[in-house]
C-alpha cells in the first residue's frame, strides 16, 4: 500500500469510509468489549457497555471468539433491519478487532441474480417432474 | 440450518421464531442470524439460529459460517429426491469440519405428499446408520417446534 501515492491512498480511504460505513469493536481475551467506534448504528449495535461480555451485547457475534486462527471473514451477514454486513475478525496488538463493513448493495444485487437462477432451476425441476408423469 | 437451495430452511426458521409462513420462495444470500429462548427439558436456553444460504454444491459451503456451531438441522425437500443426496454430502463435509456434533435431518414440505419423491428404503437406510429424522412442514407448522426442541435437547446432552 505504501507504493501508492498519498492522494490515491486518501481517495481510496475516503471512498471506503463513504460507501462501506465501517464500524469496529475491540474485544479483550476474556471476551469483554473494551473499545468501539464508527457507524455502529448502521448495524443495530447500540448501548454498548465497556468491559461487559460481547456475547451478551451483540447476539449475532456470540460464540465467534476466541479466534483459532489470525483472522476470519463472514460475508453478507444479514442484520435486523435489513442491512448486510461483511465482518472481518482479526487479532492485532491488544486484542481481537471486529470490523463491520456495509455490504448491502453488492449482496442485494447478488440476491437478485441468485433468485433468478434458483427460480429457473425450480422451473426445470417442475418440468422434469411433469414430463416423467406423462 | 443447512441444505441445498429452496428446501425451506428460511421458512422453517420463520415458522419457529415468528410463527409466520410466506408461500413465495425468497432465496437467502450469506447468512441471517435469529435467536429464540426455548425450554429444553427443565432448562431454558437461547438458540442462535444461523440460516445459511443453500448452495448447489457442497464445495461452495463457507466454512466460517459453521464456526462454533453446537449442532445443525440438515434440511431436505421431500418432493426433490436430489436434495436428500445433497444432504448426505453436506453432512459428510460438516462432520469433517466440526466433528460429530448433534444434527437432525428434516424432510420438509410434508404437506405436499402428492408430490413426494423419496423412497422409504432410502430413509430407512439413513435411520439404520444412526440418523435421526423428522418430517416437517414450514407451511402448516407440523413438526417444526419439535425439530428445534429436539436439536436443543441433543445439544444440551452432548
Amino acid at each position: 500500500m505504501a507504493d501508492f501515492p498519498e492522494p490515491i491512498r486518501d481517495f481510496v480511504m475516503a471512498l471506503t469510509f463513504e460507501s462501506r460505513l465501517p464500524a469496529y469493536l475491540l474485544i479483550a481475551d476474556d471476551n469483554a468489549v473494551i473499545d468501539w467506534g464508527g457507524n455502529l448504528d448502521t448495524y443495530n449495535i447500540t448501548s454498548l457497555q465497556k468491559n461487559a461480555d460481547l456475547d451478551q451485547q451483540v447476539y449475532f457475534l456470540a460464540g465467534l471468539l476466541p479466534l483459532e486462527q489470525n483472522s476470519i471473514f463472514l460475508p453478507s451477514l444479514k442484520i435486523e433491519g435489513g442491512v448486510y454486513a461483511d465482518i472481518h475478525i482479526f487479532r492485532r496488538g491488544q486484542g481481537t478487532w471486529i470490523l463491520l463493513l456495509d455490504a448491502s448493495p453488492a449482496t442485494i444485487e447478488q440476491r437478485r441474480m441468485q433468485q433468478q437462477l434458483h427460480d429457473l432451476n425450480l422451473q426445470v425441476i417442475e418440468l422434469e417432474r411433469k414430463n416423467s408423469k406423462n | 440450518m443447512l441444505g441445498t437451495f429452496a428446501v425451506g430452511k428460511t421458512s422453517l426458521v420463520r415458522r419457529f421464531v415468528e410463527s409466520i409462513y410466506f408461500d413465495e420462495y425468497q432465496t437467502t444470500v450469506g447468512v441471517k442470524i435469529d435467536k429464540k429462548i426455548v425450554k429444553a427439558g427443565e432448562q431454558e436456553t437461547m438458540l442462535l439460529l444461523w440460516d445459511i444460504q443453500g448452495e448447489e454444491s457442497v464445495d461452495d459451503l463457507r466454512r466460517t459460517y459453521l464456526r462454533g456451531a453446537a449442532g445443525y438441522l440438515l434440511v431436505a425437500d421431500g418432493t426433490r429426491r436430489d436434495t436428500l443426496y445433497k444432504s448426505r454430502a453436506i453432512q459428510a463435509a460438516v462432520q469433517e469440519m466440526l466433528g460429530a456434533v448433534p444434527f437432525l435431518l428434516l424432510i420438509n414440505k410434508s404437506d405436499l405428499t402428492d408430490q413426494w419423491s423419496l423412497e422409504n428404503e432410502e430413509l430407512e437406510e439413513l435411520r439404520n446408520s444412526g440418523w435421526q429424522m423428522l418430517l416437517t412442514s414450514a407451511k402448516t407448522g407440523s413438526g417444526v417446534e419439535e425439530a428445534f426442541l429436539t436439536l436443543a435437547q441433543k445439544m444440551l446432552e452432548a
